[in-house]
Formats: C-alpha cells, structure tokens, sequence
C-alpha cells in the first residue's frame, strides 16, 4: 500500500511539495530531483548575487542541495521548505568564506573599486533590474553579502548578525554604505 | 525613516527571484547523495516490486548470484570494473552522467584494492546488486521502451550507482598511498 501512495504522481496531492518532500525524506532520488528542478532557480541566485562569481555558485548551490539531503531527515515543516533550503544555501556561501579566511578581511575592506563580475544575466527581464544587478556585483563581499540578505531577500539586521557573529551596528554600517555605493554607481 | 521604503531597496526586493545556472547542477549533486542513501530507506525499494514484476523471469538467477557475491570470500575487483564499464548508453542521454561515470569507473580497481577487505567486500556486493538491478531495468526496456516509468527507475538506479562510486573514490582518496591486504 505503501509503494502505490508514494508513487502516486505529485499532481494529485493536495501539496505537491510537501508530498516530494515526504518522499525525499523516505529516501526518493527521484522526488528529490524534482525539489531541485523546481528551486535551482532560487537557490543559484541567492548564491550568485552573494558570491558574484559564477563558479562559486554553482559549487555553493550543489554543495548547498548535497547538505539538504543529508538533513531532511532534520526538516520538521516549521517554516517552508523552500525557506530553510534558502538558509541552507546562504550558510554554504558563508561557510565557504569563513573557511577561506576572507571573511573579515573583506568586512574591514569596504572600499569604492568595483570588484571583478561573472554575473549570469539570462533571466533578468528589464533595464532597470538589470542595472542594479551588475552594481550589487560591484560592492565588495562583505557588503554585497549584507546587503543582497537585507534588501533583497528581507532579513533583518538581528537575523543577519546572528548569522554572521557580527554585531547589529556593523550589519547597519554595511548596509549604509552599500545603499551609498550602489547610488553613486546607479547615478554614473 | 524605515530605510525598507527608500527607492533603492524597494528595487532590490523586487528583484526576480530565479536566476537559473547556464548547466544542469544534477548530475553531480546526485553523485554525492550517496551516504544518504545507504542510511535511508532506498526509493528503489518503494518501486521494486514493478521493477521485479518486469523482470520476473531473471529474479531467481539475480537472488543467486547476490547471495554468491554476499557469501563470497572476496570479490575480484576485475569482475567489478567489467560489469560497470557496460555503457549507459543508449538508454541514459545524460553527458555529464555518462562522462563521470566513465571517470570513475577508470580509477575503479585502483580505488577498490585501496580499501579493506572487508570494505571491499561490502562495497563489491552492494555495486553487484545495483549493477543486476540496471539489467534487469535495462531488459525490461528493451521489451518496453517508451516506459516512461522505466526511463526514470534506470536513471534513478544509474544516480545511485554513481553515487556508490563517488564515494568509493572519495574513500580511497583518504586513504594512505600504501595498498591495504
């Protein structure tokens, strides 16, 4: 009995994903697969706008589904599943950075030269966005990470501090100063 | 002032949500799912019985030979590397699954006799078992090829074999140069 519910198509359950969800749990590559086709999106941007580096990305975001897997026996349905594989996903790219050290380095390093961009743009569909794309990819690291969680995706500074060992004051300084570069570069 | 109504972020918040990567980041996650899978019920298991049922007839010959290599002393690393060398093709289309599977089917025997034998006894059964679960998927198809559900189980059994491989591979790397007896 248990075969034929789980392999019922998704479509017919009242919440697909929470269905997929289930069946990942119990061990299904293949509902799996279809959690993936169904968040890369989301997933990859969160971690390119973060790293702005298109490689990086896409190891962040494998390394960030790899690490879902391993947990979703930990998943309990508090927040939404697309929610805390986003959270997943930012600890990668954060995690990714503390082990390289660069961190701090790049929080005290806050300065007006652009960094270097490797932005996919495919799915950018005006001007306008476009155009603030390509200078968040400007900010350097630290303030781009900041700023990118807090105006893009609605952390709030607590969040964000909690998250980084950071004081709130520092969060708040971060996202003044990237709100101060990205208009000096929307105005050039 | 809430500096979430300044003209800037209320750009920012609208941006798009999806961004989506220029190549399919699949395969290689799936080859890392694989310690997940060994501690978890495998979704194989919630499909056998229509795998089994498709090829009823090789069952009994396929028990015998899972119980040869599970009683087996030792398990001969050639024989191992042979049978997973068959192709995927023309069944799996997927290039980077093909090409990794490839990859790590070359290094295959080096990386088994890097193991126990007791490892390399485990780990030789379990590659079997996958291995006779692709044939007979693989029959199955050959008398149903448009499948859909078939198509599907032999990719998703393809995943795990990749899966098993990598993390053979990855053992083995951790491993001290000196070959273990």
């Amino acid at each position: 009995m248990a075969a034929v519910a789980l392999m019922k198509p998704a479509h017919q359950n009242a919440n697909p994903q929470a269905a997929l969800v289930a069946r990942a749990v119990g061990g299904d590559v293949g509902a799996f697969e279809e959690i993936y086709r169904a968040t890369v999106g989301k997933i990859y941007a969160v971690c390119l706008r973060m790293t702005a580096d298109r490689g990086i990305a896409e190891d962040c975001t494998q390394a960030a589904f790899v690490s879902a897997w391993q947990k979703l026996d930990r998943f309990e349905g508090r927040s939404a599943f697309s929610s805390w594989l986003h959270r997943i996903a930012v600890n990668e790219v954060l995690g990714r950075h503390r082990s390289e050290g660069r961190r701090r380095t790049h929080l005290e390093l806050v300065n007006e030269l652009p960094t270097g961009t490797d932005v996919d743009l495919q799915s950018r569909d005006t001007g306008t966005n476009m155009d603030l794309e390509d200078a968040l990819q400007t900010l350097p690291s630290g303030a781009r990470e900041i700023f990118v969680l807090y105006a893009v995706y609605g952390y709030t500074h607590k969040e964000i501090a909690d998250t980084l060992g950071l004081a709130v004051g520092t969060c708040k300084a971060q996202v003044h100063r990237a709100r101060k570069l990205l208009r000096a570069r929307l105005d050039a | 002032m809430n500096d979430r109504n300044d003209p800037l972020m209320e750009r920012a918040a609208a941006l798009p949500d999806e961004i989506n990567p220029n190549r399919d980041l699949w395969p290689v996650i799936a080859s890392r799912l694989t310690p997940a899978i060994q501690s978890k019920p495998s979704s194989r298991s919630s499909v056998w019985p229509i795998a089994l049922a498709a090829g009823l007839a090789l069952a009994v010959l396929s028990s015998a030979i899972t119980w040869t290599v599970a009683n087996r002393a030792d398990v001969s690393p050639d024989r191992i590397a042979a049978v997973i060398t068959e192709p995927a093709r023309p069944y799996v289309q997927d290039a980077e699954l093909v090409q990794i599977r490839q990859e790590l089917t070359a290094a295959l025997d080096d990386n088994l006799m890097r193991l126990s034998p007791k490892t390399r006894r485990k780990v030789s059964a379990n590659l079997l078992e996958i291995h006779e679960s692709l044939a007979e998927i693989r029959m199955a198809l050959d008398a149903d090829p448009n499948n859909g559900f078939l198509h599907q189980l032999l990719y998703t059994t393809y995943q795990q074999e990749l899966g098993l491989l990598s993390n053979i591979n990855r053992v083995a790397l951790t491993l001290p140069d000196e070959i273990e007896t």
